[in-house]
């Protein structure tokens, strides 16, 4: 099921951004936490790939490097590691940063985005042949020189042919209300929740 | 928005297949087992240096530029962490590589531009995780990844040279450049 698999690129473009200053601005590990699962979520219902392993060793990757650097109550040690309250945190909060802007992003931003100008001439060109290299036969280990070379040949000869429309988009006025309430109502909850927290603090 | 392959001037066709050419090359990199997951083999940089012996300084840079945020489009990562680290450590391997082709071409060989390419993309990406992720940790990290980046950038510009040397489209392209810049 991927009912925001469709949605066109301009409005996620732009929905993305305005999801994504609130988030920037997060400080709290348990709320940038909670919202790395939702983009994940929303990211899967949008049709986007989700693999947990990769993420998973980014996080650990993370959170390992900050344990170099103590901070706070100490929990446990062992020879140069030494796991504190603070470190962990910090590590966590860090690496839910950079996973949760990750999933943000790609529900922002995708190739069908429409460039404008000189710049969007030349990207579309560079998404055709992109396309056009990917679905060829598989490259396989043996004389690969010769296999790049006879590919870029062919393309080189491909000077008639029209560049490729992008898919149509769907997604009528209450699909895309549900998105834009779905990514922005939680996020600017949670950035307004946390700067009301402070203030009343 | 969508131009015609027919009405766009021979260079634009080259770069955007150069460009395109670097994306599917880092599409092949993720299939390729590696012995460690944070070694990256840098083939996306292969269609950079096989082309410096036929584009312009400016069309190079051109080249990085959609190198960069064609990657960024295509992987939805524009607006992440991972598109600065791309962003700063591309173009500091850029203007290396392009630097030193043009300035020192008779001196270096692709094997050296390679390796210059790899240790400015390398040195650039450790400040950004020190200054932006890991903190001081990532000083910690430095050394593997850069004799990884040297062993990886030689393999790379090795196969650079054996390209340039067997390639029929290499050679239409240099010729073409003879002939464009007399």
């Amino acid at each position: 099921m991927k009912p925001f698999a469709k949605l066109p690129a301009e409005f996620r473009f732009w929905t993305g951004l305005a999801a994504l200053f609130p988030y920037l601005f997060l400080e709290s590990m348990i709320l940038r936490g909670f919202l790395v699962f939702y983009f994940i979520l929303l990211a899967i219902l949008s049709g986007k790939r989700f693999k947990a392993a990769p993420n998973l060793l980014m996080l650990g990757g993370i959170v390992l490097a900050h344990l170099f650097i103590p901070n706070g109550r100490i929990l446990w040690e062992w020879g140069p590691l030494t796991l504190t309250v603070g470190s962990l945190q910090n590590g966590l909060t860090k690496g839910f940063l950079v996973i949760g802007l990750i999933y943000l992003s790609r529900l922002t931003v995708s190739p069908q985005l429409a460039i404008p100008g000189r710049a969007g001439a030349l990207f579309s060109l560079t998404f055709y042949y992109f396309e056009e290299l990917s679905g060829g036969p598989r490259l396989t280990r043996t004389s690969l020189i010769s296999q790049i070379d006879k590919r870029l040949l062919e393309m080189d000869a491909k000077t008639a042919s029209p560049a490729p429309r992008p898919a149509p988009a769907e997604g009528g006025a209450l699909r895309r209300a549900l998105y834009l309430s779905l990514l922005l109502l939680p996020v600017w909850t949670a950035a307004a929740g946390e700067r009301l927290y402070a203030l009343l603090g | 928005m969508t131009k015609r392959i027919s009405s766009a001037t021979e260079t634009e066709r080259l770069l955007a297949l150069l460009a395109a050419l670097c994306m599917f090359l880092s599409l092949i990199e993720y299939l390729i087992p590696k012995p460690l997951p944070f070694i990256r083999l840098g083939l996306a940089n292969l269609p950079i240096l096989i082309s410096l012996s036929f584009l312009s300084v400016r069309e190079s840079f051109l080249l990085v530029l959609l190198k960069i945020f064609g990657q960024g489009l295509v992987n939805g990562t524009l607006f992440s962490y991972i598109f600065l680290f791309s962003l700063g450590g591309s173009l500091a391997a850029g203007f290396l590589m392009i630097t030193a082709y043009h300035a020192l071409k008779d001196y270096i060989s692709l094997l050296g531009v390679s390796i210059l390419g790899a240790l400015g993309n390398n040195l650039i990406q450790i400040l950004l995780a020190r200054q932006i992720i890991f903190g001081k940790a990532a000083l910690l990290m430095a050394p593997p990844f850069l004799i990884a980046g040297l062993l990886t950038s030689s393999l790379l510009g090795l196969f650079a040279i054996r390209f340039t040397e067997s390639s029929e489209w290499v050679r239409r392209h240099q010729q073409s450049f003879r002939e464009r810049t007399g």
